[in-house]
């Protein structure tokens, strides 16, 4: 009977993590199809948790950072980095679009120097 | 001290949570000083880390490598083979973890490195924060620094 209640639980948690999936898709379906031409949708996890903005694909690296620093209100004493994949994303005064990135990306800010 | 760990803990993993739940990453709060993580290296082979906080932010945590299902931790088959900051010795080395220190853990690369002073140590950067902490984790198992398989 326990083993029943926990396989019922489980499939109740799989189900409402299936939903959650299906939504955010559709979400992020809606979001895609509303973009301009030279639209980026960026999702960037931030120490403050995610940052999801539009930019345009000529916007520097620089200004990214800075909006997500200001947005999350993050420590201005720190330096920043943008980080996709296995790619730094560097030097900052290059545009997004010069990175390859386009329509949609997911990125990481992290302090700089923060790795040993 | 464990009010104060509890409290900026809880505060904390409420954007661990955030993210992990938008990148699709395991995690589960075990109680208020301790969770697991799991996120796919470059490999897309997945890690997971079992970290506890007590006595944060005082000390920096403990970010242990473990299984799936938390039945073991620390052991070779669960830790990333890698270089600098995934140290051959199977810890983390940075100064936001706490097994990184010798005199914590005989693993630690870091006899010269205070505990105390974790927030002040140069190689901390801005990496003060448990969210933090676990984003250079998943850029390092990112990164060419991870040389793809595991130390056992």
């Amino acid at each position: 009977m326990d083993d029943a209640l926990a396989g019922l639980k489980a499939a109740k948690a799989l189900e409402v993590e299936g939903e959650r999936e299906v939504e955010e898709a559709l979400h992020e379906l809606h979001d895609l199809e509303n973009l301009k031409p030279h639209e980026i949708l960026l999702k960037i996890a931030t120490p403050k948790g995610l940052f999801v903005g539009i930019f345009r694909d000529n916007t520097t690296v620089a200004t990214v950072i800075e909006t997500v620093v200001e947005k999350k209100d993050l420590s201005r004493k720190d330096t920043f980095e943008l980080v996709h994949g296995e790619t730094v994303v560097q030097p900052v005064n290059r545009t997004l679009e010069s990175f390859g990135l386009k329509h949609k990306a997911d990125l990481e800010l992290v302090a700089q120097g923060s790795g040993v | 001290m464990a009010i104060l760990a509890g409290l900026t803990v809880a505060e904390e993993l409420t954007a661990l949570h955030e993210i992990a739940a938008a990148r699709g990453w395991t995690f589960t709060v075990l109680d208020p000083l301790r969770f697991h993580l799991g996120f796919p290296a470059r490999d897309e082979s997945m890690f997971y880390l079992l970290v506890a906080c007590d006595l944060y932010p005082v000390q920096p945590p403990a970010w242990h490598w473990c299984n799936a299902d938390r039945t073991r931790t620390d052991q070779p088959s669960d830790r990333p083979k890698g270089s600098g900051f995934l140290h051959q010795n199977g810890v983390i080395c940075a100064p936001w973890n706490r097994l990184a220190y010798k005199s914590i853990d005989a693993r630690g690369p870091h006899g010269d490195w205070a505990i105390g002073d974790w927030q002040k140590n140069s190689r901390t950067s801005g990496c003060t924060t448990l969210p933090h902490m676990a984003l250079r984790i998943y850029i390092e198992l990112n990164s060419t620094r991870y040389h793809r398989g595991r130390l056992g």
